[in-house]
């Protein structure tokens, strides 16, 4: 047990430090301190969901399991700074099933995910990518569908990193729930990628 | 530029990256915003037709990144370049040993005003621009893609898919297997940045790709010719034949 504890704890660092690429947090602060200069109000919003946000994953270690419900807030809040970035060179869509918000979900499990699609998506084209968020209980399951356009699994260059985000996100999902949780990413045939989390609707 | 308007591109992918450098640059009365540029394709276009003495240059961006677009700039007439960039990585170590202006994201407006006093002393003593090319390219190491001018704007073709070169004056013909692409540059600067290795010249003013010469062939007078994969026979002269029949057989 201890072991696996060890094995959980060392996924977990390891994936905060994959998250919030100092890149993102770099690019966030300019944009705030582009927008002090004429709108103080937006400059002060996004100053505030950049605190949500780094407050959320500095938190994960403490806090091992969230609703489904708090962790997609934590990653509205980044799609909004990523909004200020990129403007409708991004467009997200929200599709979330009622029944689905109390599921417990290991906290920023998603947001590597949703990090992904803008890293090879939207930040890889010049044209507006669009990415929809999708997620809904399939009888004891919750499957939460991150996808988006502009990028196949090939075009992931240059490959820096490769997948860093994923295995961290497939370490994870095997320390808490073993076989029973899994993790697929896929080309779609309209070129773009999906990955796709399956995990059961109790804690584990 | 002398006595006139120092002329500024801004290029960056984000718009309030821009709106920052245009607003901070706009009250600089001897700055002349020509040109924004979304990204690096429309930067390489713009750097091409407007000839800016100043370019402002983010790295990370769609299509092309800035050190991209740095590389292919001919070095003797590259404009000066400041760098923007939130990358914290070794790109910025390479700036630091090269006289490399850059902008580390997020910066100030005393950052921003210090550099603007050392490009004015750049631009006044007319030092050297090239040395932002050269670091650009020894980052980049060999070249994959090269923009090329295609209707109004340029594209990006794979370097693989060039048969050869030729010179003609200050340009190059770029040969593909089925297009002829005209690209102000010399042969000399092109070729110092797609990498001799991949690229032999086979006279005074051409070279070939050497993934594309299917074989050379002895004339009868002693001089060479160079036959391509395409079928297409080359020139070559005696003084690169040598290098070039030691290249093809190691």
């Amino acid at each position: 047990m201890l072991a696996v504890q060890k094995a959980l704890a060392e996924a977990q660092l390891a994936q905060l430090q994959a998250q919030l690429r100092p890149h993102f947090l770099f690019n966030a602060l300019n944009t705030v301190s582009s927008l002090m200069q004429t709108d103080t109000a937006r400059a002060d919003r996004v100053l505030s969901e950049l605190g949500d946000l780094l407050r959320a994953n500095l938190a994960t270690s403490r806090c091992d399991f969230v609703p489904l419900q708090e962790e997609l807030k934590v990653l509205r809040k980044y799609t909004d700074i990523m909004h200020e970035r990129f403007g409708e060179r991004a467009v997200v869509s929200w599709n979330v099933a009622p029944d689905a918000l109390d599921v417990p979900t290991p906290s920023m499990l998603l947001q590597p995910l949703v990090e992904n699609a803008y890293k090879h998506g939207v930040e890889r084209n010049t044209d507006p990518v669009f990415i929809s968020i999708v997620a809904a209980r399939e009888g004891d399951s919750l499957r939460v569908k991150i996808h988006n356009t502009g990028s196949t699994l090939s075009s992931t260059e240059p490959p820096a990193t490769p997948g860093v985000g994923l295995s961290n996100c497939r370490e994870r999902l095997r320390l808490l729930y073993g076989a029973a949780a899994e993790l697929h990413v896929e080309e779609d045939t309209a070129s773009g990628v999906q990955a796709i989390v399956t995990l059961p609707c109790r804690a584990a | 530029m002398p006595g006139g308007l120092i002329r500024v591109l801004i290029v960056d992918d984000e718009a309030p990256a821009r709106a920052k450098l245009r607003r901070w640059l706009a009250e600089q009365s001897d700055m002349d915003i020509v040109a924004e540029a979304p990204n690096g394709l429309a930067a390489a276009q713009i750097i091409q037709s407007a000839r800016p003495d100043l370019v402002f240059l983010d790295i990370q961006m769609p299509d092309m990144t800035g050190l991209e677009v740095a590389a292919q700039l001919q070095s003797e007439t590259a404009p000066l370049i400041v760098f923007v960039t939130a990358h914290d990585d070794h790109a910025v170590e390479a700036f630091d040993l090269g006289a490399v202006d850059y902008l580390l994201k997020p910066y100030d407006r005393s950052r921003f005003l210090r550099a603007l006093t050392r490009i004015r002393l750049r631009l006044k003593d007319g030092a050297r621009h090239a040395i932002s090319v050269e670091v650009a390219r020894a980052r980049l190491g060999a070249v994959r893609r090269l923009p090329v001018p295609e209707g109004d704007g340029l594209k990006l073709i794979d370097c693989s898919t060039i048969h050869w070169l030729e010179a003609d004056d200050n340009y190059v013909h770029v040969h593909t297997a089925d297009r002829e692409y005209l690209l102000r540059r010399t042969l000399q600067d092109l070729l110092q940045q797609l990498g001799e290795e991949r690229f032999a010249r086979i006279h005074k003013s051409a070279a070939a790709n050497v993934s594309q010469i299917a074989a050379l062939e002895r004339m009868p007078k002693g001089d060479y010719e160079v036959r391509l994969r395409s079928g297409a026979r080359l020139r070559l002269s005696r003084r690169y034949a040598n290098a070039l029949l030691m290249k093809s057989s190691s």
